[in-house]
Parts: C-alpha cells; sequence; structure tokens
C-alpha cells in the first residue's frame, strides 16, 4: 500500500471531532479501572494519559491500589487514552465524554509470562521491581524500541545510561558493554534462555535478533543469584511478549530505511488465538536487513556491507492452571568485514594509525557485496516452555532448548583457497526448572521466592588449519533461590546461587605440544591422550545477593531506593583457559592458561530514582572489587625475538590471559522533563566508569568514555489525525578517555566528540490500527569521529551522517464475537473496553 | 551416542539448502532417532595457506654446494616462538637466491610457494636489512639485490606493469660483517578492481612508507659475510 493511501486510511478511519465546548461545560469526570488481561488482577500504579483533540498538553494520572483511576474537570467530546506500564504492553483508547461521569474498563496485555495469584507479586506503588528486583535497570518498548528497529543490539541499547558499545570490524556490529563490561562477564537472555554463541571473540557480535523482542531490559549490575555466574557484569534481557490470550489476530508490519549504510530492511509479525481452540495461539515473524557498506565522511568503509535475516515461530496454549509453548528461531547473518582492517608490520600499524586515513581509502567503495574477510552464522535456536500451577505449593516453569551456533569466518587468502578459514560449531542443550512458591504470610511480612535448577550441555567444534580454541564439551548445572519479603514501603531480596562445571576439553597435537612447550598446561588436569591432550576442570562458584527497595517517604510515593549488595563467582570462559592463536587483525598472540581459576566480585550499587507525572530523575552509583579479575596482558616471550615470539609474519607480542586485582566503579545520571503546560520536554543521562588494575596500579583497557546524551523535544498538538507527534534535537558527547594503561593500547586514544541528532515522529492511531512514521537523523555535523571503544579506531574513522526512515503499522482484531459485539467493540476501544454511565 | 547423535544433526543442517533449514525443528525430531552418523563433522573445506616455514636457497654462481636457511615455526601461530637459522655467506660470491614458502602443519608439508607464482600479480617480495636493492638503500651494506623474475616467468602479464614477483634474486655479497636480512611477502590483491601492486612499492619501503596489501610473511634472519 503506498503511504499517501494508508495515511487516508487511517484518516478516514477517525470522525471529526466536535467544535471546542465552553469551559463552563466541563465539569465531566473519566474514571476507569485498569486489570489484567488472564488473570484479571487491577493493575496499581499504571500511568494513564489523557489528550484531548485541538487541546495541548496532556493530563497525566495513576493507578491506586485497587487499579482505579480518575479525571475531573473534563468537556465532552473524545478524548484520547494511552496506558502505560513497564509489565504491560501499551494500550489507546478513544473515549466519548458527555459531560457527566464516564467509567470505563481497560484490560492490558502482559509482557512476563502468566502467574497463578499464589504467586502473584503486589507490585508496590506500581513502580517496578517486577522482574529486576533491588537491581538498577532500564527498559526499552513500545514506541521508544519501534525507533531503533532495524538496529542490531548493541546500537538498540547504545541510548540507555552506563551501556556502551564495543564495536567490531564490520558493518553495525557490536556488542553491548554494561558499566564497562562485556562479553565474558554479560549475559543475554531471548525470553528466558540464555543465549549461546561464540561470545569470547572480541569482534563476534550477540547472534539475537532484537525485533523479535517487544521489551528490551539492561540489568545494570551483578545478576548472577537469578541468571548465572557469568552475569557478573550485567544483564540484557530480549522478551516478547506472551501469545494472545483473547481470541484475536494482532499483527505488525514495519519497514526501515537509511542512507548510511544505504539500505533497508522490513519485518512482519503475526499472532493468531482462534476462538475455535480457545487457549490455542500461535506466533509467525520473519525479518530481512540488508545494506551496503558504511561511509565515513571522507571515504567509504570498504566491504562492511551486511545481510541478516531471522525467522520464527511460536505455538502455545495457555489456560489457567497450565500453559504450553513450542518455538524456533533462526538467525541468518553474513557481514563483511572492513578492507582497512589488514595484517601489517608493527611500523606500518604505527604510521597507519598516525595517518588517521587507510593507506589504500582511495580505491574504498560503498558496495552491497560482501568479499573476504567476512563473518557467516547460522543460529539455531529450538524451545519448550511450560508453566504448571501446582496448587497450594505455587507455579512451576520449566524451559528445554537447544542452540546450535554455526560460524564461519573467510579471511583474506590466495584464490586457490575455498571455504572458511575458521568453523566453529556450538551446541548446547539447557534445561531451565524454576519453582515460583505461593506467596508466605510472615507476620507483617508477605514473603515470595523463587527455587531454581539448571543443567546445561555444550560442545564445541573448532576446525582450522591454525590453533585457536579447542574442542570442549562441559555439563554445568547450578540451584538457586531467591527469596523476597515485602511489607508496606520495603521491599528486601536475598540470593544464594550454587553454580558448577565439569570442562573437557580435547587438545590437537600441536595445540597440545605448543601449550605444554610454552609450559601453560595445568600438569594436574592436563594428560596426553592419543596424538594431542585431554584436559578435564571442575569449577565451583557460589554467588550471594542481599538487596532493599525502599520507597523512603510516604509524602513522595514516587521515589524509589534500591540497594544491593553482591559476591559473584565467574567460572573462566574457554578462551581465558586455552587460546592459542594469533588474534585476527590484530598484531598479537593470544594466550589463556589452564591454570586460571574462578573470578570473584564484591560490589555493591544503590540507585535513587523519583518517576512523577512530569519529572524522572535517576542517580545510580556502583563499586565492585574483582578478585583475580581475568585480564589480557602482554607477557614477555624467551626465545630468539625475546620479549617478543617469532611468527613468520613478523615478531608479535603475546598477551596472556592473567589474574589481577580490578575495581570498578561508576555512576549513571537519567533525567526526563516534561514541561507541564509546555509542549516541551528534555531528557538526558551520563554515564561515568573507571577501571583499576589494583596489582600494576594503572587504569584497566576497555573502559568506556564518560558520556552525556542531551535530547529536547517539541511535541505537536494533537490533531484529528496524529497524535504524539514530535520534533526533537539532541546531542551525544563523548569525552577522551584519559586513563588507559600506556603499556597495553595500541594506539592513543581519540579525542573528545560531539555527535549532532534530531528526529520526527508521529502516530496515527484508530480504534484497531497504530501507524508509526519516524524520521531520525545521525551524527548531521557529518563529523570524523573515533571511539575508544570501537575496534575500528585503530584503522579508520566511524560513520558520517545518516537518515532513518521507519514505518510501523500494529493491527488487532478481535475474533469470536458475533457481529454485533464486534461492532460494539469497535465504538468503544482497541484494547479495551468502555461502559457509558450518563 | 549422545555425541554421535548432535553431530549427526550438525552434519544434517550443514548438508542442507538454505531454504529447508528454515524447518529445522522438523529436522531435529528426525535427528532425534538417528545415532548413526559419523563420528566427526568433518567436511575439509579448512583449506588454508598458512606459512609456517620459508626457506631462503643461496646457489653459487660459479657453481659450488646450495646453501640453504630456513625460519621454521612448528606449532603456527600459536604461543610458541619460531627460529630462524643465521645466513652465512662469503664475500665475493654472487648468489641466484630463490624462496620456497611451506605449510609444514600438515602431513604431508604443503608448498605454498606455487599458489604465490600463479598468483604474481598480487604478490610482491621485498627484501630490506643491510643490502642495497630496489627495497633498501642503506648508507652501508653487507649485500646488493636484483629481482631476478618477473610476473610474466609465471603467467601471463594480465594487469599493469611486467613487475617481479620476488621469489628469485640475485644476490651479491659485497662487504664482509654482520647484519641482518628481512624478507617481506606482501599479498597485495585488487581492491575494487583497482591493483594495489605497483612498481613504486620497493621504492616506498626503502624511504619509510606504509604499503597496501597485507604482511603474509616478515621474518628476519641474522647475516654473517665472512671473507673468503
Amino acid at each position: 500500500m503506498h503511504l499517501a493511501a494508508l495515511l487516508t486510511w487511517a484518516l478516514n478511519a477517525e470522525a471529526a471531532p466536535p467544535p471546542p465546548p465552553d469551559a463552563a461545560e466541563c465539569v465531566g469526570s473519566w474514571e476507569a479501572s485498569v486489570v489484567e488481561v488472564g488473570t484479571g488482577e487491577p493493575l496499581p500504579g499504571v500511568r494513564v494519559e489523557l489528550t484531548r483533540a485541538g487541546v495541548r498538553g496532556v493530563l497525566t494520572a495513576r493507578t491506586d491500589a485497587e487499579g482505579q483511576v480518575r479525571i475531573e474537570a473534563l468537556c465532552p467530546g473524545d478524548v484520547r487514552i494511552t496506558v502505560n506500564d513497564e509489565e504491560h504492553a501499551e494500550a489507546r483508547l478513544k473515549v466519548t465524554l458527555d459531560g457527566g461521569e464516564t467509567t470505563t474498563e481497560i484490560a492490558l496485555d502482559p509482557l512476563h509470562a502468566r502467574h497463578g495469584p499464589l504467586v502473584r507479586q503486589v507490585v508496590i506503588g506500581g513502580h517496578g521491581g517486577h522482574q529486576t528486583g533491588s537491581s538498577a535497570s532500564e527498559s526499552l518498548a513500545g514506541d521508544a524500541l519501534a525507533r531503533t528497529r532495524g538496529k542490531g543490539l548493541a546500537d538498540t541499547l547504545s541510548e540507555m545510561a552506563g551501556v556502551s558499545t564495543l564495536r567490531g570490524s564490520a558493518g553495525g556490529m557490536g556488542k553491548p558493554m554494561i558499566r564497562g563490561h562485556q562479553g565474558r562477564r554479560t549475559m543475554i537472555l531471548v525470553d528466558g534462555i540464555r543465549h549461546e554463541g561464540q561470545d569470547w571473540g572480541i569482534d563476534h557480535a550477540p547472534e539475537v535478533d532484537p525485533q523479535a523482542a517487544d521489551r528490551l531490559t539492561v540489568i545494570k549490575g551483578a545478576g548472577t543469584t537469578r541468571f548465572g555466574a557469568k552475569a557478573l557484569g550485567g544483564v540484557v534481557m530480549l522478551q516478547s511478549r506472551p501469545l494472545p490470550q483473547r481470541p484475536s489476530v494482532r499483527s505488525e508490519v514495519s519497514t526501515f530505511g537509511g542512507s548510511n549504510p544505504l539500505g533497508g530492511g522490513g519485518a512482519a509479525r503475526v499472532e493468531i488465538a482462534p476462538p475455535r481452540a480457545r487457549g490455542f495461539a500461535i506466533r509467525v515473524e520473519g525479518n530481512v536487513n540488508r545494506h551496503r557498506a558504511i561511509v565515513t565522511p571522507t571515504y567509504a568503509l570498504d566491504n562492511t556491507g551486511s545481510l541478516t535475516w531471522n525467522a520464527g515461530t511460536l505455538l502455545g496454549y495457555s489456560s489457567d492452571a497450565f500453559d504450553l509453548g513450542v518455538g524456533y528461531r533462526l538467525m541468518r547473518s553474513k557481514g563483511g568485514i572492513c578492507a582497512c582492517l589488514r595484517i601489517s608490520t608493527p611500523e606500518e600499524f604505527e604510521q597507519s594509525v598516525a595517518r588517521g586515513r587507510p593507506v589504500d581509502a582511495d580505491a574504498y567503495r560503498a558496495d552491497f557485496a560482501i568479499e573476504r574477510p567476512r563473518q557467516e552464522i547460522w543460529h539455531h535456536l529450538a524451545y519448550l516452555n511450560t508453566r504448571v500451577r501446582l496448587g497450594r505449593l505455587g507455579e512451576l516453569h520449566g524451559i528445554y532448548s537447544f542452540q546450535y551456533n554455526d560460524r564461519e569466518e573467510y579471511g583474506v587468502v590466495r584464490e586457490t583457497v575455498v571455504g572458511p578459514q575458521l568453523t566453529f560449531g556450538l551446541a548446547t542443550h539447557a534445561v531451565d526448572l524454576r519453582l515460583e512458591h505461593a506467596r508466605l504470610e510472615v507476620g507483617r511480612w508477605s514473603q515470595f521466592g523463587t527455587l531454581g535448577a539448571n543443567f546445561n550441555h555444550q560442545s564445541n567444534d573448532f576446525e582450522a588449519a591454525s590453533t585457536l580454541i579447542p574442542d570442549y564439551k562441559h555439563n554445568s548445572w547450578a540451584l538457586y533461590n531467591v527469596e523476597r519479603l515485602t511489607r508496606d514501603r520495603v521491599e528486601l531480596e536475598i540470593g544464594v546461587r550454587y553454580e558448577g562445571m565439569v570442562r573437557d576439553t580435547t587438545l590437537s597435537e600441536r595445540d597440545y605440544l605448543g601449550q605444554v612447550a610454552s609450559d601453560r598446561l595445568d600438569t594436574e588436569a592436563c594428560a596426553a591422550e592419543g596424538s594431542g591432550g585431554a584436559c578435564q576442570h571442575p569449577f565451583h562458584a557460589v554467588s550471594g545477593t542481599l538487596g532493599a527497595l525502599l520507597w523512603p517517604s510516604v509524602r513522595l510515593p514516587e521515589m524509589t531506593w534500591r540497594s544491593q549488595l553482591h559476591s559473584s563467582a565467574r567460572i573462566p570462559s574457554i578462551d581465558e583457559q586455552f587460546m592459542n592463536g594469533a588474534a585476527p587483525s590484530f598484531p598479537i598472540l593470544g594466550v589463556g592458561s589452564s591454570t586460571i581459576g574462578i573470578e570473584r566480585s564484591w560490589g555493591g550499587e544503590s540507585t535513587l530514582a523519583y518517576d512523577g507525572d512530569w519529572l524522572f530523575l535517576e542517580a545510580a552509583g556502583y563499586a565492585s572489587f574483582i578478585d583475580d579479575y581475568i585480564y589480557f596482558v602482554p607477557q614477555p616471550q624467551q626465545g630468539q625475538c625475546a620479549p617478543l615470539s617469532c611468527t613468520t609474519r613478523g615478531p608479535l607480542p603475546v598477551f596472556a590471559f592473567t589474574p589481577t586485582d580490578a575495581l570498578f566503579g561508576g555512576g549513571e545520571l537519567r533525567f526526563d522533563v516534561k514541561a507541564p503546560r509546555l509542549p516541551l520536554s528534555i531528557a538526558g543521562s551520563a554515564s561515568w566508569v573507571r577501571g583499576q588494575n589494583l596489582v600494576d596500579r594503572e587504569p584497566l583497557a576497555l573502559v568506556p568514555a564518560d558520556r552525556y546524551v542531551a535530547t529536547g523535544r517539541y511535541h505537536l498538538p494533537e490533531s484529528r489525525v496524529s497524535s504524539r507527534a514530535y520534533l526533537e534535537l539532541g546531542g551525544t558527547l563523548v569525552a577522551r578517555q584519559r586513563r588507559t594503561p600506556l603499556e597495553i593500547e595500541f594506539a592513543p586514544p581519540p579525542p573528545l566528540y560531539f555527535l549532532l541528532g534530531a528526529g520526527a515522529g508521529a502516530e496515527f492511531a484508530t480504534e484497531r490500527r497504530v501507524v508509526r512514521l519516524s524520521v531520525v537523523g545521525n551524527n548531521l555535523l557529518n563529523q570524523r569521529y573515533r571511539d575508544y571503544t570501537s575496534l575500528l579506531r585503530y584503522f579508520a574513522d566511524e560513520a558520517g551522517w545518516s537518515v532513518q526512515l521507519r514505518l510501523s503499522i500494529d493491527l488487532d482484531v478481535e475474533l469470536g464475537e458475533s457481529s454485533g459485539e464486534v461492532a460494539q467493540r469497535r465504538r468503544r476501544g482497541r484494547l479495551g473496553s468502555s461502559r457509558q454511565r450518563g | 551416542m549422545f555425541r554421535h547423535m548432535q553431530m549427526s544433526c550438525v552434519s544434517a543442517l550443514r548438508a542442507t539448502p538454505r531454504i529447508a533449514k528454515i524447518a529445522l525443528l522438523a529436522l531435529l525430531v528426525s535427528c532425534a532417532g538417528d545415532d548413526h552418523g559419523d563420528d566427526h563433522g568433518d567436511d575439509h573445506n579448512h583449506d588454508n595457506e598458512i606459512i609456517s616455514r620459508v626457506v631462503l636457497t643461496f646457489t653459487p654462481e660459479g657453481g659450488g654446494e646450495a646453501l640453504s636457511f630456513s625460519f621454521d615455526d612448528p606449532d603456527g601461530d600459536g604461543g610458541a616462538s619460531g627460529v630462524s637459522e643465521q645466513i652465512e655467506l662469503t664475500e665475493g660470491s654472487t648468489y641466484a637466491l630463490a624462496l620456497t614458502f611451506e605449510n609444514a602443519l600438515t602431513d604431508p608439508t604443503e608448498d605454498i610457494t606455487a599458489d604465490i607464482e600463479a598468483e604474481a600479480e598480487a604478490h610482491f617480495i621485498l627484501l630490506t636489512g643491510d643490502l642495497s636493492g630496489p627495497a633498501s638503500t642503506p648508507t652501508t651494506s653487507l649485500l646488493s639485490q636484483a629481482y631476478a623474475d618477473l610476473e610474466s616467468d609465471y603467467g601471463a602479464n594480465a594487469v599493469g606493469e611486467d613487475l617481479p614477483l620476488g621469489i628469485r634474486h640475485t644476490i651479491t655479497a659485497t662487504t664482509a660483517g654482520s647484519g641482518s636480512l628481512r624478507v617481506m611477502l606482501r599479498h597485495l590483491p585488487e581492491v575494487n578492481g583497482q591493483p594495489q601492486k605497483t612498481a613504486s612499492l620497493p621504492a616506498d619501503l626503502a624511504a619509510g612508507l606504509d604499503l597496501p596489501g597485507s604482511v603474509d610473511v616478515d621474518l628476519t634472519f641474522d647475516l654473517v659475510v665472512s671473507s673468503p
């Protein structure tokens, strides 16, 4: 459908508003009760926004403890209502006020899995705490998430305070860094399933599809007791909303296009809950995204084009007592690596850094073709989840998942060579069981809790002509318990987790002999086997958290204070133990040590937040000491090229994973101010991260620089056609990272940079359709810049200016009612129903 | 049995056409009953061109036994250091120098030299150190060097000038003394149809400029030229 036709369609669906009445007539009131779909539970603390056609400004209110909200002094006429809550899908409806008392019932679709009444937690004041407990977190959902469609995971999250991107060398690839931790110290969960990929690789972006998520949440701190030892630095959760629980057809179609990199894509999702099979529902979704190479202000980053597509389906049954879901997701990704990354002599590397421009940049072109070097990935995820209500005991939730991560890396080789140079196959079976026990009343306290167990079997098959990481198999298991005690304005959380693992590693002959020769093999755990060697390492890790969520003031229920103390233990990853090879494109050799043991952190964090109707303010601070922090440091070598190691490509420094002691600390500030009577708002954040190597008494490498973001927004008045239209202008300032370890850096950190951004957007909503249109401009001053946490910074600049356009259409149709009921519902509103009282 | 099941599923995945991979769920179910897969999913497409050993063979022009000096890194890019032999030549002698590049990590050893010759227009071998030649102009030198081959020696010269490749050189030991000899093999594939191998590369290297392409080999040998 053409855009013009679409707009006409949206326009015609709206009735013309009546002329604004006199102020004297404005004595009506509107009252609503907000409940959850499925459970019918009232939802307290939900934000309700009311906008009137032709009137600037928004009336905001929150539901009380019974899920009720009331707004008075309203004129007769149509009003638009938007209902927002972190845990539920946004609802919007149109209500016709007649000047008297109007009552509406609004039912919100939950974004979380269904919970029975005995385990359901009372959310005090409505302000979060539901899933992230006493940890600091930030979520992206609704239209804020819609404005990021088409971006990779790291870029989608990069505007969150305290979250930055470790950018790789390929087009748009990167991995999220949470408060300075990435990869091995962060965990990604896709609908509760731990993502398993080759995430140790510094240029391996996580193989997950952010477009399949309806909410993205980042836990900015240790999530170890709930999620696992790897979550020491933080957790990224991608959550899709549950399948529809009422007979309906929900669909979403979206498309996006960008100027730099030039390209675009589209996504579609259909969910059907048929009326004849109550409780059953199916979702089918897919998306594709293709772009050509990125262009910097002065040259193209040759060969950074990419092609990604995703497909997924979920079939589910849901009832009060039992849920079952079977799903499958597939990701295919092909991404070129910038031709600017090349193997050079150490002298040339330094010259290239000093020149600030790739030596062959004049020949670079922005093409769609993806040549060598490139990465090609298939990622499969098949899963089965269930929820069983166990009477007075509580509820049992279970997930079985199988993932297969198939990664191929193609180097620049002579033409006679075909096929990839590195192939990784990572297969993971995981079972996750958790019992959410029924609420216990302990004096004046209510106690909720989860008892959980995990089992995970993983095997890795690596093939290449050179050594890098060995094949391994591991079995790991975990037991955990997180309990929450709540009363009045206090919520306490205590969690403990034990995690065990046995890792069996098989070393090829050359790998084994090389590691024995360089004295890096753990002689107690490793022995010769066949022509190579085999190692077996058991690990045991215990983590604990103690947290509190307080509402410090009775008069200020919008204010919360979260604090957490934690001690977390992390099991070393495969590369930290056994890496033995060249880092791609960097003039270094990397080696692990199989004697490395558990890394343990001791830390605390605290977040004070005020979430009022026109002001949101949050300040967070954290610090953690990491004992035996596994760090990648240069290691002097013996031999002909001492202190370097002789290779055919010249003498190279050897970097080894070595335990040290580290101290991390920092803070974030976030604010969002909506001027009460003016159509203006301003939002912003500041993030600071510090990392210190306590043994060498110098800063840690790869700690993100200080970052400041601010965006001002002008809200256009509601019109007959459009709603929530805005124009915005903003900027990001990233300081120069002055705290760097001189010995480890390959190049001086890049200077401060400022990126100017602007955007505009509007929604064209009818009762069943929402059309969202947005345009975003990035780096509009076409600033040449490099980022300290981007691997590209040693070789080339980052992207120049770009404009992106996004259009999405959500369409909901309820099924299973007589045509009279459907017509009646259509009058009532899209996701809610309205009862008029005269 | 568990491993067998898994590997056979994996092999099936690799062999399955792209479109059919969407039906993985069905495949997984069918794999569950399949336990007769082979033990390892090797598909032998890991052709590689690792160079772990480089041999410099100096054949005296006036006749006599050829002298061979090698660099060998028996664990490839593993953490163990490679070792180069000291080059020992006689003052006043002229030698035909031939280079061979090998991957000794495979059994039998693979000779990469022919692959380099076949792509002579995308490779350039440059010699520097204590020798004077196209890529090196030190104030004092122990050797003088001239290229003894051209791209057209290894096949039709299709692109640009007929430049040397550098598999063969003529070396004259001019002065007795000790120093070093650096051997660099550059891989210079075209970038978007634009040749990267140009006649000026040796002079650029001598002038201390950085060169395009990637470094496949960069070795430094100790060099001793003794009086006859």
